[in-house]
């Protein structure tokens, strides 16, 4: 007998049950968040407020088009330098992006800026969420310094339950992010960037 | 760097590798002395008042904003339970699912056999280095150890791990591996250890000690074969691992490495995302009183034909190590725990001693429940009374677990398996006569408190009238305070005024 087998008829042993799985399950349902009277989950405001209290930066463009812009004014605004890497996503890939220098693929050690596009946002608790995919390699939301993420506002949605549905097959990895990386591992005192990047900002596109 | 005492008890072989279903060794027996040498180290009582003050004011805030987080807690139990009973089926469905995802599972009765496991990937793999992503399991098994002794560099990028495998120590809080080090311990322990490295200046700024790891082990990252991370969740519908982190290092642990392995002990698996969306407004909130943590990451299995990066093998451990016989037992309540360390945070015993005086993987009361059903009850009998059952720990579980009541259950057995001596069972015999007998309870303690009233002279007492020294009972009074009595006992004074006032 192999240890699945030792294990799965340990199991079994020790179990007093035998309801069915299914029908229990359904029995069990998951509460919807209350936050108080007047508090809507889902919407923009409630996603950039969120966003802020994890250190969390934003901005709000009418269309796609104007995020070669935004990229620009951020990364003269904060020191940035003007390389960046972009995913290899048809919309991004599309833009003018004159006067920076841009290569779009997947991240490398080297690289400080990374500009991508969310599959979708959630409102709740300020996250844009990523899937993974060719056209969206998961070490650009990694190893540069600062991430730079494009959301069109129609992706945005109240919560994590409703953010399920819209993935079709699953992809290699979905990675939920929250603000900048940040550690407290040194006297509980937080510090920022401490694997991932130490800015982390969001232009949200109103037109979607 | 100072060598406290926690470092030169493990330098002196604790994570030796044994025969048994546990590798790490056990040393919760010696938490007597460890306990007490504990309270005595100013450093660390400063570290645990900093994070205790930290982790409890800001779980309390995030826990009261999400009104109903009471019904979110009684959804964690039910589903928690649900999958205990029916955990062959969620296992087998996880199975299921990671395999249609292109991924394998290797099934561990133990710490040694998932070892093996490990060391036969990464042998496969023709691995030389390990990226690791913080996990408790692997602790249990020692696996750091096991790799190490076959060849592997093995190299811990949480930055709290990276700390302790620096010092050489152990994890003393399960989220906040580091919880006992002060800043000035990390500067000495990077300072000699990345000078080599090219780092020959002391950094002294928070800021800068963490751009230094992050430049350290970013290097590692990107040279290492291996990724090891645990797990916070299984999810049985669709075969994913989740994991949770502030840092990114597990990301970059599962994404970079050409092998991701994942260990994780078998009850963290889950039904479906929909009960991950409840677990997650649980966790982040009981651990770190975050609504979301920075990073959660599902992942499912290797990287897909026209993924640009991502590892080309994904494999999930599951690990028993010993949870199929805490299954259908009494105890059965502690395999609902989702390791958020919020428990710990409020224990008065944890915040005063700390993690390593336990003596095993888990500290604080889970810990205190886990450990004696892990790794026998005879090798941690001092645990289970490492806790004053004022019951915060219960209160504040995301899953409800009822602590106090497990380590009383524990207690009990530990009586009737006569744990305890002969002596203290007497005496709790005595005390049991007198408590079922009010009568006999007022005369003798009547007569005890005439004794230490016209005999208090002849003992030692402080300014404010407590005893220092008592005939018998001498070292429980040297810890706490017992006033000498006054002349009548309470009970007299209340007759007698009430005598006075009635008409």
């Amino acid at each position: 007998m192999n240890a699945r087998e030792q294990i799965l008829s340990r199991i079994r042993k020790h179990k007093n049950h035998a309801g069915d799985p299914v029908t229990e399950r359904s029995g069990i349902r998951l509460p919807r968040p209350d936050y108080g009277p007047g508090v809507e989950v889902g919407g923009v405001r409630q996603f950039t407020q969120m966003l802020e209290m994890v250190h969390g930066t934003w901005a709000a463009l009418d269309t796609v088009e104007e995020v070669p812009g935004a990229v620009r004014a951020y990364l003269l605004e904060s020191g940035g330098p003007r390389r960046i890497v972009a995913s290899p996503d048809p919309v991004v890939e599309s833009l003018d992006w004159a006067g920076l220098e841009i290569e779009h693929r997947r991240a490398n050690r080297e690289d400080e800026v990374s500009v991508t596009m969310a599959f979708a946002g959630i409102a709740e608790t300020g996250t844009v969420a990523m899937v993974s995919s060719s056209r969206s390699p998961v070490t650009l939301n990694f190893l540069p310094e600062i991430h730079i993420v494009i959301l069109k506002e129609p992706s945005l949605v109240p919560m994590m339950d409703d953010f399920w549905p819209l993935v079709e097959s699953p992809p290699r990895a979905i990675n939920f992010i929250t603000g900048p990386s940040k550690t407290a591992d040194i006297e509980q005192t937080i510090v920022y960037g401490a694997h991932g990047p130490k800015r982390f900002h969001v232009l949200i596109i109103r037109s979607g | 760097m100072r060598n406290c005492w926690w470092g030169s008890l493990h330098q002196t072989g604790s994570r030796k590798t044994t025969g048994n279903r546990w590798t790490l060794e056990v040393l919760s027996h010696n938490f007597g002395p460890a306990s007490r040498r504990a309270l005595l180290d100013e450093d660390l009582r400063a570290a645990l008042d900093r994070a205790e003050a930290g982790f409890v004011h800001t779980r309390k805030s995030e826990t009261e904003k999400l009104l109903n987080f009471e019904a979110f807690r009684e959804f964690g139990e039910q589903i928690k339970d649900h999958v205990l009973q029916h955990l062959d089926h969620y296992l087998l469905e996880f199975e299921k699912n990671v395999v249609k995802n292109g991924g394998h599972v290797h099934w561990a009765n133990n710490g040694e056999e998932a070892n093996q496991q490990i060391l036969g990937i990464c042998k496969r793999a023709n691995a030389r280095k390990i990226a690791k992503g913080k996990s408790m399991v692997s602790e249990e098994a020692a696996t750091n150890r096991s790799l190490e002794a076959r060849g592997y560099e093995v190299v811990e990028t949480d930055l709290g791990e990276y700390i302790i495998q620096l010092a050489k120590e152990s994890p003393s809080h399960i989220i906040a591996p580091a919880l006992h080090k002060s800043k000035q311990n990390v500067i000495d322990l990077f300072h000699a250890h990345h000078a080599k490295l090219g780092y020959g200046e002391k950094v002294m700024e928070r800021t800068g000690i963490v751009s230094q790891a992050r430049q350290v082990l970013r290097d590692h990252f990107c040279s290492a074969d291996v990724g090891i991370t645990g797990s916070n969740f299984l999810v049985a519908e669709t075969g994913s691992a989740v994991i949770v982190t502030n840092e990114g290092n597990g990301d970059l642990s599962s994404s970079l490495p050409r092998v991701h392995i994942v260990v994780a002990s078998m009850e963290k698996v889950i039904p479906d995302l929909e009960s991950l969306g409840g677990f997650l407004r649980l966790l982040g909130r009981s651990a770190t009183g975050q609504v979301m943590t920075v990073y959660t990451s599902v992942f499912n299995g290797p990287k897909r034909a026209r993924d640009l990066d991502g590892p080309e093998e994904f494999h999930v451990i599951l690990l028993d190590n010993g949870r199929s016989g805490i299954l259908g037992s009494a105890y059965q309540d502690i395999l609902r725990c989702i390791r958020c360390g919020a428990c710990m945070n409020h224990c008065p015993v944890y915040t005063s001693i700390g993690g390593h005086a336990y003596g095993w993987v888990y500290p604080g009361p889970m810990g205190s429940v886990l450990t004696p059903l892990l790794v026998g009850r005879d090798k941690a009998a001092d645990l289970p009374y490492a806790c004053s059952l004022n019951g915060r720990c219960e209160t504040v579980c995301p899953v409800k677990i009822p602590l106090p009541s497990l380590l009383r259950k524990h207690r009990a057995e530990l009586t009737e398996s006569n744990h305890i001596s002969r002596q203290s069972k007497f005496w709790m015999w005595m005390w049991y006569q007198l408590a079922v007998s009010p009568r006999l309870y007022q005369k003798v303690a009547n007569f005890l408190g005439q004794v230490l009233y016209w005999g208090k002279k002849c003992m030692p007492r402080d300014k404010r009238g407590r005893f220092g020294w008592m005939p018998l009972a001498g070292p429980w009074v040297a810890s706490r305070d017992l006033p000498a009595p006054s002349r009548k006992t309470f009970q007299k004074q209340w007759k007698d005024a009430n005598l006075k006032t009635r008409p």
